[in-house]
C-alpha cells in the first residue's frame, strides 16, 4: 500500500512538474545567443541609382523571442556605427563623418520592439523604436522567423528615410547621389541560451 | 585627305584615333592623379564619374585602333631605322595599346570591386557586377595606379622617340602622323 501511494505521489509530482515546467516555458519568451558567423545586420542604399550594401561588423542583439511568446518577446540591437563596411575606406569614412552617422558622438544605433504582431505563418512585425544619431521614430520591421526547440532562424528588412535621421546633412541632403531611402537588413541564426 | 592608310602615310581614320587617345590620356592621367587627393563629396564623385567615362572612351578609341591597323595596316617603318628601332618600337607601341586595354579594364572592375557604380557622365549608371570586396578592390587600386604610372613613363618615351625622329633622324616618322600633314614622296 505504502509503495502504491509513493508510486502514485511520484507519478502525481512528475505530472505537475511537467506542467509546471511547460508553462513556466510557454509563457517566457526564450533569449537567444547569436551565432556571429551566420548572423548580419545592413543595409542597401542607393548610390546614383545603383545598390551599394553595407554590413555593420560590430552589434550587440538581445533577443528574447517565440512566436507563441509574443506579449513576452522582446529585440534590443545595438549597432556599433564606426563598424560599418561597404568595402570602401572612403565610404565607409564618410558614413561615420559628422554628415552622416556623426559615429563619435553617436556610437551607436539602437533598434528596440516589444511588441510583435503574427501576421501569418511565420511572418511577423516588430512595433519598435529605431535610434540614430539622436533621432528616435517608431518603426515597423517586418520579418520572417522559425524556432524550433534549440535554434532560432529570423531575417528582414524594413525601409527608411535617411533624411529623418539627419543622416546626410550639407551637400549631401541632395539626394541624387545617395538615395534618401535606405534599406535596412538583417539575418540570424541563434541557439537558446 | 584619304581615309585609309597607305605604305608611306597614314589615313585620316588612324590620325583622327590617335589625336584623340592622345589629347583624352593627356587629360586624364592629371585628373586621375588630382582627384585621388579630394575629400569625398559630390565633387569628388563628380570627377570620378568624369575620369571613368573618358577611360571608357579611351578603351573604345584603343579597340578600335587596332581592328583598323587589320583593316588598313600602318605605313612600314623607313629602311633608314634598324632592326634593333623598328622591334623597339613594336615593342613600345604593343606596350601602349596593352596597357591602354588593361587600364581601363581594371579601372571597371574596381569600381564594381568598391562598390561604386560608373555613371556615364554623370547622367547613366551603367549595369554594375556585385563583387564587393575590399581588398580586391585595394589591389586593384594599387594596379591602376601603378599602371598609370607605366602609361605615362611610355607616353614620355613615344614623345621623346617622336621628336628624336624628327629632329636628329630627320626622318618621316612624326610628319606621317601629324594632321593635316602628308610626306613628301
Amino acid at each position: 500500500m505504502n509503495i502504491i501511494f509513493r508510486i502514485l505521489f511520484s507519478a502525481a509530482l512528475l505530472v505537475f512538474g511537467i506542467i509546471f515546467l511547460g508553462r513556466s516555458h510557454a509563457n517566457a519568451a526564450p533569449i537567444w545567443a547569436l551565432d556571429a558567423e551566420q548572423s548580419q545586420v545592413g543595409f542597401i542604399a542607393k548610390q546614383s541609382g545603383a545598390d551599394v550594401t553595407g554590413i555593420f561588423e560590430q552589434y550587440d542583439a538581445k533577443i528574447s523571442f517565440h512566436p507563441e511568446e509574443l506579449s513576452t518577446s522582446h529585440i534590443r540591437i545595438e549597432i556599433v556605427t564606426k563598424s560599418v563596411n561597404t568595402q570602401s575606406n572612403d565610404r565607409d569614412k564618410l558614413i561615420r563623418s559628422t554628415a552622416f552617422f556623426d559615429s563619435t558622438t553617436h556610437p551607436k544605433a539602437i533598434f528596440e520592439a516589444t511588441n510583435f504582431e503574427n501576421i501569418q505563418g511565420d511572418e511577423f512585425v516588430a512595433h519598435g523604436t529605431l535610434t540614430m544619431r539622436g533621432v528616435t521614430k517608431e518603426l515597423d520591421l517586418p520579418f520572417l522567423a522559425s524556432v524550433d526547440s534549440n535554434n532560432l532562424e529570423a531575417s528582414g528588412e524594413t525601409q527608411i528615410s535617411r533624411l529623418e535621421y539627419g543622416i546626410g546633412s550639407g551637400q549631401w541632403l541632395d539626394t541624387a547621389v545617395i538615395g534618401e531611402m535606405v534599406r535596412i537588413t538583417f539575418a540570424v541564426e541563434g541557439l537558446v541560451k | 585627305m584619304q581615309l585609309r592608310n597607305d605604305p608611306e602615310n597614314y589615313g585620316l581614320i588612324s590620325k583622327f584615333l590617335h589625336w584623340s587617345t592622345a589629347l583624352l590620356i593627356l587629360g586624364h592621367i592629371p585628373l586621375g592623379w588630382w582627384m585621388r587627393g579630394l575629400p569625398l563629396g559630390l565633387d569628388k564623385v563628380w570627377y570620378y564619374n568624369l575620369h571613368k567615362s573618358l577611360g571608357i572612351i579611351i578603351l573604345a578609341l584603343v579597340v578600335l585602333r587596332i581592328a583598323w591597323r587589320r583593316i588598313s595596316p600602318p605605313p612600314s617603318y623607313p629602311n633608314t631605322m634598324s632592326n634593333f628601332e623598328k622591334n623597339t618600337a613594336r615593342t613600345l607601341h604593343y606596350s601602349l595599346y596593352t596597357a591602354l586595354i588593361f587600364q581601363p579594364i581594371i579601372g571597371i572592375i574596381h569600381s564594381w570591386a568598391s562598390g561604386y557604380p560608373i555613371v556615364f557622365f554623370n547622367s547613366y549608371a551603367l549595369p554594375s557586377l556585385s563583387i564587393s570586396n575590399k581588398s580586391f578592390a585595394d589591389w586593384l587600386s594599387t594596379s591602376h595606379f601603378i599602371l598609370g604610372w607605366g602609361i605615362a613613363a611610355l607616353i614620355v618615351v613615344h614623345i621623346g622617340a617622336a621628336l628624336k625622329h624628327h629632329y636628329l633622324d630627320k626622318d618621316q616618322i612624326l610628319i606621317r602622323m601629324l594632321p593635316f600633314c602628308r610626306t613628301r614622296n
